[in-house]
């Protein structure tokens, strides 16, 4: 991962991290407060309805105070108190006078007690309305809540009582307004909000006495257990419904007891508040959280990417420098701007490619130089060899002719034979430093590499056991089902046969030669192992420079041109090495060599100039 | 619709009374205790029988009586003392109750009631083990005939009672003893003949109107005792009782009738006058339609065809004076005015019905008409019902009403007078 | 001079009130009499069915307007227009004009023609007859005494219908006599009469009223709230009566709600129920029941006719003169089984105008003579006569 991915993952999800605790922050904030604004609401509605109901009891009150100061009313006080007067003429007024008055419920009550006129039960004339005549200070009282009897059965009526007295007689005029859907329809409701009576007029809970404002409540037994709890303990409380498993169908209710004179309970007000509102704002902060982290996170990766772009730019030129450098590339430099720290750490970089540059020049001059001298040593020796025997063939040629000219002839088959053959050594050992020059690029085929290393061993098995050499013990730990490879086999083989033999020459006094094949991650691996006497940590160094040999006859190319293949095949060779106990070639090739430029003729040592070529 | 009480038999619901007879029947109603009018009598003989069937003459009884019917003509105590009389007659066993006697064995409980077609007498017989009812109806004749009363100034006679409609009706004396009474009805004239205060004969001939109408008017006139000329929708009948009762009509020509001292052009289809005064053959005054007409008498310079009072259609009298157009409207008057010779005082009176409709009682007023106006003379007389046909006798002291008694349903013929009570 | 025995003479039979009456006493020709009714009536023809009892009722008034003659049975001889009227505009169920036929043997009426209303309110025709907008109208007896006092004349008949309580026959609480005159002695029929009659009717113990039988006096009228309650604990609580009544009859309604309240307070339960349809639900019903007759003989046997199947009565047939020992045990018998309760007398009630004049109110059973009656104002032109 570049360290721009690592910069734009880091700001990315530094950004996510925190619109999220924004967004989660902004949802629990909003929820208190709508939690809140709907206490506040329901608080205010329950006052609300307290000031209605006080304004009610405040307008029943003197609705009825009216009709007892009424004209006729006193007429009609005043011709009750005759004797024998004749109430039936005003068995009707009642319902007359109560739709005037706008009253529900209203009685004319005798001073006995009997009814003279019922609005809300014009049949109940004559009998009695005992608690009317109760000596009550009704002016005082006001209104209050009460149980009304009508012809529907019993309400739930906000009554008051006024008297209007003739001499030694009264007449009672009791009415009130019935506490029911017309009633809450007068409440104003803020949206999302209802109200809910409960008429407790009957011994058990009833869904019927359960009304708002259209009437008995739809599924208004699920609120029994509440209602009841409230007829047990009456006083204020509070409790949450869900009608549906949709969330958005809870409903959050306030419970008020509505009270009678004697604190006897005659109806429960429930302010419901529903959550649907609350759950579908919600849910659009939900929403816009998560649109709000999207855009944001959208944002933030491009300006992570952005920023981290700007920021890493200097240090991908430094990157790109150190790459440039490790490729080779000298010369390679930073374009320097600013004075940050990335800028001095750019100038340092600089300057350190710059004396890289300078000292490596003057290595590989000096390397080229002790190269050179290398090659003009090994071939002054290679050469030195023949030209040795030449020069004393010459001279005996010429010491015979001017000698012995009668052997001359002789002397000269002899030595023109020597000569021959010297001339041929002179042109293998040129051969094989052409040969090494010209190292053919592998022709790539699926080679598997148990099957040569064991055609290796079939070939070399001759030798392992001549006669009159101490006998080299070969063993085989090859992995079974080693994958093939992509790769020159001709080439591999050489290389594989150069190290048995450098084996071989290792262990003059016989040993146990290991070749070992093993399977890592679709590559190859072949260690080769000897028992010989092993190489001194020099020897291990330059073991692989061209023309280096610890032998007396060796060229010094035959690793050389091991790391070459190798190299070629994409692979690694690496030499392990104990004096006195032997050592192990491991040699590493990938499943297919990688694509890569052809090594130029600057791996031969006479370009050997220090670029191109992979060195082991 | 009619009433059940206008289907019974005719004899049962007409009753002569003269004027002679007046006081002599209202004396048989006012019975002294333990008398009872004969209708009352039967009633009682009925009920009894049945009481005594019920209880049988084996087991005793008590009675008590009672009257929830206000207007009975009987007293309860009469009534009881009637009916333990014809019980006793009748073979029953009555006890008196009384502290200390053993009660009866039947306590029977007697009320004098009244259902629809008039009074009857209930007997609640409580025996031991069961109830029965008996039921006896009085039968409806015995209505009286008046009741007298103070008439200061008008004076009301009722002569004839009868369920059927009566248009006119005339009296007329033969000989000492006999009085005949003319009575005309919508569809017949019928004559009665009375021989000291007895019917002795009635017939009835058929009269035609000619055209059907529901408040038909008719008219009499005496020529004398036997001879009668009737006017009635269009025709003219004349009666001749000789002593066999005849009458022939025919049409009448012209629609002439008398009123007052002249003949006046009758609307038959309304019954109304139509206002054409007959002067000549030929000449003929126009006033407004009316129903009738009164001029002044003749000792108030009557007997003038110029000096009249019309009570119109519109309920509105009006005064001509000889001229065609009214002197003078009068108001709140009803639909029949007629002059009667002055009393207690010399100028032009009037007698003159109340406004209403037939199902109201009415009255009648007397004014003097002096200078263009009516002032009330006298108190006015109250008539238990509308007066259908007011009709001034021939001397002109009197007048032949009649009327619609609503409380009965009886048509009254009256005569009225006017006196000076000083 | 004689008084007559019922209440109501004094009162009936004339107008009570007669508001700037200033005609002449002899009947006037011409105008036009405007009737207002409540019912609806359809179908002129007496040999269609009518819908429901008010418009049978209705269709019999005019009907005997337009038909020579109408039978006690409620037939009618002759062709429509064979009477003093005839038809001259008809909107069913809306309005009719009938105008009055010159030649009719009975006479000609006195008004040219006479504007029937249908469908009115009651209390639009109270208000017409106030503001003068109609000359002729049924008023409810409930309304009757009000109306009096805001200076309607009226008209009143003997109280001639009878408001009675039926046990529907073959309801199982009807089946039990307890029930029966449990519910029938908690009823206190003055206080209907006093109160939702306004004083306008009578109290009724037997099926007959006093006037027409002369026996009504020995049925008891009064309540007896201690026996009913009596029999209410004997019964025990978990009886309850469905009291029904026609759902259009305000009055029925008011009484049903007081008989409920009466019975309740005796321990009875009760409920009032209206009946509208024919798939009814109720143990007691509550009936109207006019008399065909003034004659209690003829109108007991019209009951019995009716009352028989309703309340599954085997009363008697009366033969026609039946004796009336006869009439009072029939009568006895169907009010001592108590499936039949009579509550209330009401008498026919009637608007007139302050310009109608010579109405008379019918007999029990008969039909409105409105052939005779005139209106004050000025009188028709007569038609030309022809030469005798």
């Amino acid at each position: 991962m570049t360290f721009r991915s690592k910069l734009f993952w880091i700001f990315t999800l530094a950004l996510l991290v925190s619109v999220g605790l924004i967004a989660a922050g902004v949802t629990i904030v909003a929820r208190r407060a709508f939690d809140e604004s709907n206490r506040q609401h329901s608080e205010a509605l329950v006052a609300q309805f307290q000031r209605e109901f006080e304004h009610r009891k405040q307008d029943v009150a003197h609705r009825v105070q009216r009709v007892a100061d009424a004209e006729a009313t006193v007429r009609m006080a005043i011709d009750l108190s005759r004797p024998k007067a004749d109430v039936s003429v005003y068995v009707n007024d009642a319902v007359g006078v109560s739709q005037s008055h706008q009253l529900d419920f209203l009685d004319f009550v005798a001073s006995d007690g009997s009814i003279i006129s019922s609005a809300e039960w014009p049949a109940r004339f004559g009998y009695k309305m005992d608690w009317v005549t109760q000596p009550k200070d009704w002016a005082s009282l006001g209104s209050f809540l009460m149980k009304v009897d009508t012809q529907e059965g019993p309400a739930l009526g906000l009554m008051a009582v006024s008297r209007v007295r003739v001499g030694d007689r009264d007449l009672y005029v009791a009415g009130g307004q019935r506490l029911g859907k017309d009633f809450l329809s007068s409440l104003v409701l803020p949206e999302g909000m209802r109200a809910l009576l409960y008429l407790n007029l009957d011994p058990s809970f009833q869904a019927i006495n359960l009304l708002d404002q259209a009437g008995p409540v739809v599924e208004g037994d699920r609120l029994a257990p509440f209602i009841n709890q409230e007829r047990q303990q009456p006083g204020p409380q509070t409790f949450k419904i869900s009608w549906t498993p949709d969330p958005a169908s809870a409903e959050v209710f306030h419970v008020l007891p509505l009270q009678g004179r004697q604190k006897e309970l005659l109806g429960v007000l429930l302010v419901g508040s529903s959550q649907q509102k609350t759950v579908a704002l919600e849910h659009r902060i939900r929403l816009l959280a998560l649109g709000v982290l999207g855009i944001g996170l959208l944002l933030g990766v491009v300006l992570s990417w952005w920023g981290a772009a700007r920021v890493t730019r200097p240090v991908k030129k430094l990157a790109a420098g150190a790459r440039a450098v490790s490729e080779g590339n000298w010369q390679a430099r930073v374009d320097v701007r600013g004075g940050g720290e990335l800028a001095q750490l750019a100038r340092a970089f600089n300057r350190m490619t710059e004396q890289l540059s300078e000292q490596r020049e003057r290595l590989v001059q000096a390397e080229r130089v002790a190269a050179w001298r290398e090659l003009a040593r090994r071939l002054a020796h290679e050469l030195k060899n023949p030209l040795f025997p030449l020069q004393t063939t010459v001279e005996n040629l010429q010491r015979a002719k001017e000698q012995s000219p009668e052997q001359f002839e002789e002397v000269f088959r002899e030595s023109t034979g020597i000569l021959l053959a010297e001339i041929e050594n002179l042109k293998k050992i040129v051969g094989r430093f052409s040969d090494f020059a010209k190292m053919p690029q592998p022709d790539l085929a699926a080679v598997n590499l148990n099957e040569v290393v064991r055609g290796i061993v079939k070939l070399f098995e001759a030798q392992f056991g001549a006669v009159g050499r101490p006998p080299i013990t070969p063993e085989l730990h090859l992995e079974e089902g080693l994958p093939a490879i992509q790769a020159d086999a001709t080439l591999v083989q050489r290389a594989i046969e150069n190290l048995v033999l450098n084996a071989m020459d290792a262990m003059p006094a016989g040993g146990v030669l290991m070749l070992r094949t093993t399977r890592e991650n679709g590559d190859v691996n072949l260690e080769i192992s000897d028992t010989g006497s092993g190489l001194t940590p020099e020897e291990c160094e330059r073991l692989f420079t061209p023309y280096y040999t610890t032998k007396q006859h060796g060229t010094g190319l035959g690793l050389a041109i091991v790391q070459s293949v190798v190299s070629d095949h994409g692979g690694r060779i690496e030499v392990e090495s104990e004096a006195g106990v032997g050592t192990s070639f491991h040699i590493h090739l990938p499943a297919k060599p990688p694509q890569r430029p052809v090594s130029g003729p600057g791996a031969s040592p006479a370009a050997g100039n220090g670029h191109g070529g992979e060195k082991a | 619709m009619e009433r059940t009480r206008r289907n019974l038999p005719f004899s049962l619901r007409a009753i002569l009374v003269v004027a002679s007879l007046v006081v002599a029947a209202n004396s048989s109603f006012a019975q002294s205790p333990g008398q009872l009018p004969t209708v009352w009598n039967d009633a009682v003989h009925s009920l009894a029988e049945k009481i005594v069937t019920a209880v049988t003459s084996s087991h005793t009884l008590s009675i008590d009586a009672k009257d929830i019917t206000p207007g009975a003509p009987v007293d309860v105590a009469s009534l009881r003392q009637a009916l333990v009389a014809q019980i006793t007659v009748q073979g029953g066993r009555l006890v008196e109750s009384s502290p200390g006697s053993p009660p009866a064995d039947a306590q029977v409980q007697v009320t004098i009631s009244r259902n629809v077609d008039g009074f009857i007498l209930v007997a609640e017989m409580h025996l031991a083990d069961s109830e029965q009812v008996a039921i006896a109806a009085v039968a409806p004749a015995g209505e009286p005939a008046q009741r007298p009363g103070p008439a200061p100034v008008i004076q009301r006679k009722i002569v004839w009672q009868q369920f059927r409609p009566i248009l006119d009706f005339a009296r007329a004396v033969t000989d000492a003893k006999h009085t005949l009474w003319y009575v005309l009805e919508p569809d017949r004239l019928v004559v009665h003949d009375f021989n000291d205060g007895e019917e002795v004969l009635q017939q009835s001939k058929p009269v035609y109107p000619l055209s059907a109408s529901r408040d038909l008017r008719g008219r009499l006139v005496l020529s004398d005792a036997t001879h009668v000329s009737a006017w009635i929708a269009g025709s003219r009948c004349e009666g001749l009782w000789n002593p066999g009762f005849t009458v022939s009509c025919s049409p009448n020509s012209g629609e002439q009738w008398p009123m007052g001292p002249a003949t006046w052009v009758f609307d038959t289809p309304r019954n109304y006058f139509s206002g054409g005064m007959i002067l000549s053959y030929d000449l003929v005054a126009k006033y407004p339609a009316f129903y009738s007409a009164a001029s002044p008498s003749p000792v108030v310079g009557g007997r003038s065809t110029s000096r009249w009072i019309l009570a119109g259609l519109d309920g509105k009298a009006q005064l001509f004076a000889g001229r065609s157009e009214p002197a003078y409207t009068f108001s709140g008057w009803g639909s029949d005015v007629l002059s009667l010779a002055p009393v207690c005082a010399s100028g032009w009176q009037v007698l003159v019905t109340g406004p209403g409709d037939w199902t109201q009682p009415d009255r009648m007023q007397l004014y003097e008409i002096a200078n263009s106006r009516a002032i009330a003379v006298g108190e006015p007389l109250d008539v238990p019902g509308p007066i259908l046909a007011l009709w001034a006798a021939a001397d002109g002291n009197s007048a032949r009403m009649v009327s619609r008694n609503i409380e009965t349903g009886l048509y009254e013929a009256s005569i009225v007078t006017v006196s000076c009570d000083r | 001079m004689k008084l007559r025995l019922s209440l109501y003479l004094a009162i009936a039979s004339v107008a009570l009130i007669a508001v700037g009456v200033r005609s002449a006493r002899r009947p006037s020709y011409g105008g036009t009499l405007r009737v207002e009714i409540g019912a609806v009536v359809n179908s002129l023809d007496p040999t269609v069915s009518a819908a429901n009892l008010e418009e049978a009722a209705a269709k019999e008034q005019i009907d005997a307007l337009l038909y020579a003659q109408h039978n006690p049975d409620g037939t009618f001889e002759g062709v429509s227009g064979s009477g003093p009227f005839h038809i001259a505009a008809w909107d069913p169920g809306k309005r009719a004009v009938l105008v009055a036929n010159d030649d009719f043997g009975g006479g000609r009426p006195f008004v040219d023609s006479i504007e029937i209303q249908m469908g009115r309110s009651a209390r639009d025709r109270l208000l017409d007859l106030e503001l003068d907008h109609a000359d002729f109208a049924e008023i409810p007896p409930e309304e009757a005494r009000a109306a009096s006092g805001r200076g309607v004349r009226l008209s009143s008949s003997e109280p001639d219908e009878l408001v009675a309580l039926i046990f529907a026959a073959g309801r199982p609480v009807a089946q039990d006599a307890r029930v029966r005159e449990a519910l029938a002695c908690s009823i206190d029929r003055a206080d209907i009469v006093n109160f939702i009659l306004q004083k306008t009717g009578e109290p009724a113990g037997g099926l007959l009223p006093q006037w027409s039988s002369g026996t009504a006096f020995m049925f008891s009228t009064s309540p007896d709230p201690a026996r009913a309650k009596e029999l209410a604990s004997e019964i025990g609580g978990s009886l309850k009566i469905v009291l029904g009544y026609d759902a259009g009859d305000s009055l029925e309604q008011s009484i049903a709600q007081r008989i409920v309240v009466n019975a309740q307070e005796a321990g009875i339960s009760a409920v009032a129920q209206a009946i509208a349809g024919a798939a009814a639900d109720y143990d007691a019903q509550l009936v109207r029941l006019p008399m065909g007759s003034p004659h209690a003989g003829e109108a007991l046997a019209q009951f019995v006719v009716v009352l028989n199947p309703l309340a599954g009565l085997d009363a008697p047939e009366l033969p026609p003169g039946a004796s009336a020992e006869k009439v009072f045990a029939v009568e006895r018998a169907i009010v001592n089984g108590a499936r039949v309760v009579p509550l209330v007398w009401l008498p026919q009630v009637y608007g007139l105008s302050a310009r109608l004049r010579d109405w008379r109110v019918p007999a029990a059973g008969g039909t409105w003579p409105l052939a005779d009656v005139w209106l004050e104002g000025p009188p028709g032109p007569a038609p030309e006569k022809e030469n005798p």
